[in-house]
């Protein structure tokens, strides 16, 4: 997911930024969530790039799943758990988490004791 | 006092009695018009002729009364906190309508508060306003007149601490509260009328965000994290970040304190600070985010780590409290059983006018 921010006011008296984050796919305009102050002392301003990961690191990162969390849900869906049976499953729309391709249940030898 | 309705003969003494002797001791010395920080008071009072040239009678004077200001609005550079108009009244922060030097005096006065500057609360309470009437004795009328530059603001709540950890027993070493804003205009003179001209702003304060939940896991070590700092909550003055838990001692292998929230402006909450992170396996969870116009302060979270937990006997991770939120504060609150009505309402008005309890 890609996110986006807007940067509404600088503040250096008191070191902080008044900013906005959204979905790079958000559905709104950024000026339509909420903005929130920023202590910008506590961030890594060593350059752009260092700035933007710490900005996200700190704050982005959660502002914007909780924006997602509060988006309208249209559709229904359940969840499913213990022996699986495709068939059952069909027309049915079954909720899940979207992971890291890289993390998966491994492929492990039973073992009788 | 008020002079007397009509209906009876008026004596000039009575005049004098209100409006202080002139020179020339005449009624036509009464004729006066004089403008106080922008707001012109056409007549000694309303109704009573002012231009040099006008007729005037003893007619116009039933039911007539003396018109003082309580100046709120001298300075305007210098930003005023927890004022009691009243008190300024006391110490003669006044101007009173006449053509010369008179007494001051409350029973059967016009008293105007006249407030054109910036006034900001404090944290302590939600009944506690940035600027009150004050009580007063018998006046005719007490009028709070907003101009165009003034801004009366509660302050925010400032973030609740981060739960330090989890406590031995899993009990306890919970996230604090977020502060509650406090309040802007305190109404404690029964039907007081209150003008709210454009360009000025009634604006509460928000509440502080809670601190977040500290986290503890115990499969191979005692490890625990603090829960993150609370944002402050906007206001004037703004509300101040949480601090970040700091797990007990010996528990914290590495990361585990929780991070400070951000402190708040005037109009934007601050956010709540990231829970700590011992090596991976404890983590305090997020500090709430301070309030703001259209957002509440929010209570700290619970630990991440808990979410990982299933299906496992004996539990190994667990989460201590969160924070509960801050409450806001209210722009217009008042005393209880009194009321209040808007002459003019053409500014900005941010939160309840209806909430009671002022100090």
């Amino acid at each position: 997911m890609k996110a986006i921010f807007k940067i509404e006011e600088y503040l250096p008296k008191t070191t902080q930024i008044v900013v906005r984050f959204a979905r790079l796919h958000a559905p709104e305009p950024i000026e339509k969530y909420h903005a929130v102050a920023v202590d910008y002392s506590k961030l890594d301003c060593y350059d752009s790039e260092s700035f933007v990961k710490s900005l996200m690191r700190e704050v982005g990162n959660h502002q914007v799943k909780k924006y997602e969390d509060k988006e309208p849900i249209i559709n229904e869906s359940e969840t499913i758990s213990g022996k699986l049976d495709l068939s059952s499953l069909v027309g049915r729309t079954i909720e899940c988490k979207v992971e890291n391709d890289k993390k998966q249940i491994l492929k492990v030898r039973r073992v009788e004791l | 006092m008020t002079i007397k309705a009509a209906g009876n003969p008026l004596e000039f003494s009575e005049i004098e009695a209100e409006f202080g002797a002139q020179n020339p001791r005449s009624l036509g010395a009464y004729r006066h018009s004089q403008t106080v920080d922008g707001l012109t008071f056409n007549g000694i009072d309303t109704g009573i002729p002012s231009g040099s040239n006008d007729e005037i009678a003893f007619s116009d004077f039933y039911g007539k009364s003396l018109n003082i200001v309580v100046d709120c609005f001298s300075n305007p550079g210098t930003d005023e906190f927890r004022v009691n108009a009243k008190s300024k009244y006391i110490n003669n922060d006044i101007v009173i309508i006449n053509p010369t030097t008179v007494s001051k005096k409350q029973q059967g006065t016009k008293i105007t508060i006249r407030v054109n500057k910036k006034f900001g609360s404090n944290k302590n309470s939600v009944n506690h306003c940035a600027l009150r009437t004050g009580t007063w004795s018998n006046p005719a009328a007490v009028i709070v007149d907003l101009g165009s530059n003034a801004k009366v603001y509660g302050s925010g709540g400032n973030g609740g601490r981060g739960a330090d950890g989890v406590g031995a027993n899993n009990v306890g070493e919970n996230g604090d509260k977020g502060g509650d804003g406090s309040s802007g205009l305190g109404i404690q003179h029964q039907g007081t009328i209150v003008n709210v001209r454009s360009g000025a702003i009634l604006r509460r304060g928000y509440g502080g965000g809670g601190g977040g939940a500290g986290g503890r896991e115990t499969s191979k070590v005692d490890r625990r994290a603090g829960g993150g700092g609370g944002g402050g909550g906007a206001g004037f003055p703004a509300g101040i970040a949480g601090k970040g838990g700091v797990p007990q001692a010996g528990t914290n292998k590495a990361g585990g304190a929780g991070k400070d929230g951000s402190n708040a402006t005037e109009t934007t909450g601050g956010t709540g600070g990231n829970g700590g992170d011992n090596q991976d396996q404890a983590f305090g969870a997020k500090g709430g985010d301070g309030g703001q116009n259209g957002k509440q302060s929010e209570p700290g979270g619970n630990s991440p780590g808990i979410e990982n937990q299933v299906n496992k006997e004996p539990p190994d991770n667990y989460s201590s409290l969160p924070g509960a939120r801050g409450i806001n504060g209210a722009a217009i609150r008042k005393t209880s059983g009194i009321s209040f009505s808007f002459g003019v309402n053409s500014g900005t008005i941010e939160g309840s006018t209806t909430a009671t309890g002022v100090s």
